[in-house]
């Protein structure tokens, strides 16, 4: 290898100066030329001690040689140079479409993420669908069953209450001793009721709970909705990864193209040949050559990692998805599932409610026939006690009642004892004069005992009576005031002296003078009929009004009517 | 009774202000029922403001002379708790047969949670106990005719334990047999919740 090196910088000294070289020869390999030069440098050695004249031709036979060599080794190094201008050309377009397919993975790599994370934003909806269904049915459950722990105390309550009740019952039917505790177990009672209405309202509650169901039934059938549209995207999202494949096997064969980038056009045998002719001829370009194909072998290895990357993730994706697609369908049995349980448990709960409810219309009902017998004020005896006022009216009133029949007894038995000592007197003395005498004094005694009881009874109708006057009073004022304002005449009525005839006078309310009134005569009581006693004033003003109306159509309301409106029409007029 | 004004804010209703409202309309509604029902003769008694309504309050000196310490009895035993109904008997004076029974029962209302009492604005009892009046005359309309002299008496139902002075002596409940009943309205201090009942003999009206 030195000695390539050395026989290269000789070239590049010569190089500047060589002339053309000979095209014949330029088919001669490298091996060849230096087996000539060694040999001609062997014949050199001895002929270098016989004289330098001598050796001259040879010489410059020589370096004509090598001149020719020279020329033709400048000649291959320029179509070398060119042909590693053409390589170091391909090479750059190998680079740009490497480029462009690294810029299309990226775009793949883009479109895999926006899949990816258009799964994980599906996913997360319907884990967190999902959730909020799981919470709803738990509450929901925990619900059902509070309620159901609530309904059997209830129910263990009624129980309780009902037994007290039936207790009570009999105990009433004992009736005083019953009274003893009614009234507290009725407090009682009031209290189980009030708990429970309280847990009938729960059960209401609960009622509207299940109604929710129905709506969270409505919103599963939205959820299906949803996950249909999931699957379409996924569906698209399919499509989206066959696109996928199409690139991948696009950047694959890019991968072999670029692997053996040299094969199609025969470029790396060429180029082989041309980096050792290179080598030898200069070391600079073989490092760029070195570096080219260093640059090209890692490019390569550095891309298939990407899309085994992009493969492995791609994979990764698919499952995904499939995971996803098992979940949903997992999640719509489990929710359909849960419906039906709910829809039942609700049923049933709607059926206890029923029963409460009847339940706690008829402990309403028992209730109310407790408080009816409260009441009548029956009591607790060892909690109350009752009392009243040893001297009330009620007691003075009977005391009062008792001592009036005690006086008017006395009265009566000293009448009758008077009557019995005259009897007595009578018998004794015998049958005279004074038989008259003791008639008389029984009689009187019996007359002022019975002038006492009346005097009594006087005072009290007395008293009665004089209420009742004041009360008629009133009650006439008022109803002729009434009259008065409603028909428009102050009525006046007069019994004449001795007699079954009435004077009624009727004064009008919208008179102009005081003569101005309407005289009428009842005869033969309240049922008798009513005549127009002709006066000066009727005379003068109303006597066709009276022909009209009273003896043609025997109508007094219509000619009282007519002249009350006449007269507010003169009135009002003036 | 001393006027006992309730501390601090006018609308806080102490124990001795609720036992002197509720005692005051004892003292009304007996009034009410002994002058609508008839007990009395109304010259027995004379018009007075109250509530807002024109109520009549006796003047007769032996009715008052009965009616004014039993009143002060309930109140103290209002005032010591031990007061658990009034209930006027009205009787007949012949036979002594309970014909009408008016029922009082007072409970105490549960103090609220720090023992302070609850706010009750004056006008707002006062409306409620307007109501109460108003019906005791309206059931002139509904209860059966007195015809027979009639006389009264007030039964009170106590605490067992609650001290009884000597002018008091345990009384027969008087129950109706056969009563029909009608609900009154009702009032509260917030101290004391009254209910008020008639019940009167039913089946025999003629």
């Amino acid at each position: 290898m030195a000695q390539d090196h050395i026989g290269a910088h000789v070239v590049t000294a010569l190089a500047p100066t060589a002339t053309q070289s000979v095209g014949n020869q330029r088919r001669l390999s490298l091996s060849d030329l230096r087996a000539k030069k060694r040999t001609r440098l062997s014949l050199d050695a001895p002929g270098g001690a016989g004289g330098l004249q001598e050796n001259a031709p040879d010489l410059l036979e020589f370096l004509a040689d090598r001149n020719d060599e020279v020329k033709l080794l400048q000649r291959q190094l320029a179509e070398a140079r060119a042909d590693r201008q053409k390589l170091q050309k391909d090479l750059e377009d190998s680079r740009e479409s490497l480029r462009d397919q690294k810029g299309r993975a990226s775009t793949l790599e883009a479109e895999r993420d926006a899949v990816v994370g258009e799964g994980k934003r599906l996913r997360k909806e319907l884990e967190a669908e999902l959730k909020r269904e799981m919470g709803r049915t738990s509450t929901l459950n925990a619900e059902l069953q509070e309620a159901d722990a609530k309904q059997a105390k209830s129910r263990a309550a009624a129980k309780a209450a009902e037994a007290k009740m039936r207790a009570m019952e009999e105990g009433v039917g004992r009736k005083l001793t019953a009274s003893a505790e009614s009234e507290m177990i009725i407090g009682n009672l009031r209290e189980e009721i009030r708990a429970m209405e309280a847990e009938v309202h729960e059960a209401r509650r609960l009622k509207a709970h299940v109604r929710n169901v129905d709506m969270l039934r409505e919103q599963l059938h939205a959820e299906e909705r949803r996950a249909a549209r999931a699957e379409s995207s996924l569906i698209t999202m399919s499509e989206l990864q066959d696109h996928v494949g199409e690139l991948e096997g696009q950047l694959a064969s890019w991968k072999a193209v670029s692997a053996e980038a040299d094969s199609p056009q025969g470029l790396s045998q060429l180029l082989s040949q041309l980096q050792a002719q290179a080598l030898a001829l200069k070391e600079e370009s073989y490092k760029q050559e070195a570096e080219g194909a260093g640059s090209k072998a890692g490019a390569g290895p550095s891309e298939s990692l990407q899309l085994e990357t992009l493969q492995s993730e791609n994979a990764q994706m698919r499952e995904h998805l499939t995971k996803l697609e098992l979940e949903l369908t997992e999640q719509k049995a489990s929710a359909v599932e849960l419906s039906g349980k709910l829809t039942v448990r609700a049923e049933k709960a709607e059926g206890k409610v029923k029963r409460l409810e009847a339940e706690a219309d008829s402990l309403a009902s028992q209730v109310a026939e407790l408080q009816e017998r409260v009441g009548k004020g029956e009591y607790n005896p060892e909690t109350t006690r009752v009392v009243h006022m040893i001297h009330n009216p009620e007691t003075e009133a009977h005391a009062q009642a008792q001592a009036d029949k005690i006086a008017g007894l006395e009265a009566h038995n000293a009448a009758l004892q008077q009557e019995l000592q005259k009897l007595e007197e009578a018998s004794g003395t015998g049958r005279g004069e004074g038989g008259n005498d003791a008639a008389v004094a029984r009689s009187v005694a019996v007359l002022e005992a019975q002038g006492a009881l009346l005097q009594l009874k006087v005072n009290d109708l007395e008293k009665r009576n004089k209420r009742l006057t004041e009360v008629f009073t009133k009650q006439v004022a008022a109803f002729r005031e009434a009259c008065f304002r409603l028909f428009g005449y102050r009525l006046d009525m007069n019994m004449q002296p001795g007699g079954h005839v009435s004077i009624i006078t009727l004064k009008p309310q919208h008179a102009s003078r005081k003569s101005e009134e309407l005289v009428f005569q009842q005869k033969g009581g309240a049922e008798g009929s009513l005549e127009l006693v002709g006066n000066e004033y009727v005379s003068r003003k109303l006597a066709k009004e009276a022909e009209t109306y009273i003896h043609r159509f025997k109508s007094i309301p219509a000619f009282t009517a007519n002249l009350t409106m006449e007269l507010f029409n003169s009135q009002s007029a003036a | 009774m001393a006027p006992q004004k309730a501390q601090g804010a006018r609308n806080t209703i102490t124990l001795k202000g609720s036992t002197k409202i509720v005692s005051e309309f004892f003292a009304y509604a007996v009034n009410s029922i002994l002058y609508q029902r008839g007990i009395y003769p109304p010259e027995a008694f004379k018009p007075q403001k109250q509530y807002g309504l024109s109520l009549m309050v006796t003047s007769d000196s032996g009715l008052t002379k009965y009616l004014t310490p039993v009143l002060q009895q309930m109140s103290d035993w209002l005032t010591a708790g031990h007061l658990q109904r009034l209930v006027l008997v009205v009787s007949s004076a012949a036979t002594k047969e309970v014909l009408e029974r008016w029922t009082f029962v007072i409970v105490a209302e549960a103090p609220s949670e720090d023992g302070q009492p609850v706010e009750k604005s004056e006008k707002e009892i006062v409306s409620e106990i307007q109501a109460i009046i108003r019906q005791i005359t309206a059931s002139v309309s509904f209860l059966p005719l007195l015809n027979d002299p009639c006389t009264f008496d007030l039964v009170v139902y106590t605490d067992k334990a609650s001290d009884v002075p000597t002018e008091w002596e345990d009384s027969d409940p008087r129950y109706i047999t056969h009563a029909s009943d009608v609900k009154l309205r009702s009032f509260t201090t917030r101290v004391h919740k009254v209910d008020a009942l008639v019940s009167y003999r039913a089946d025999i009206e003629d």
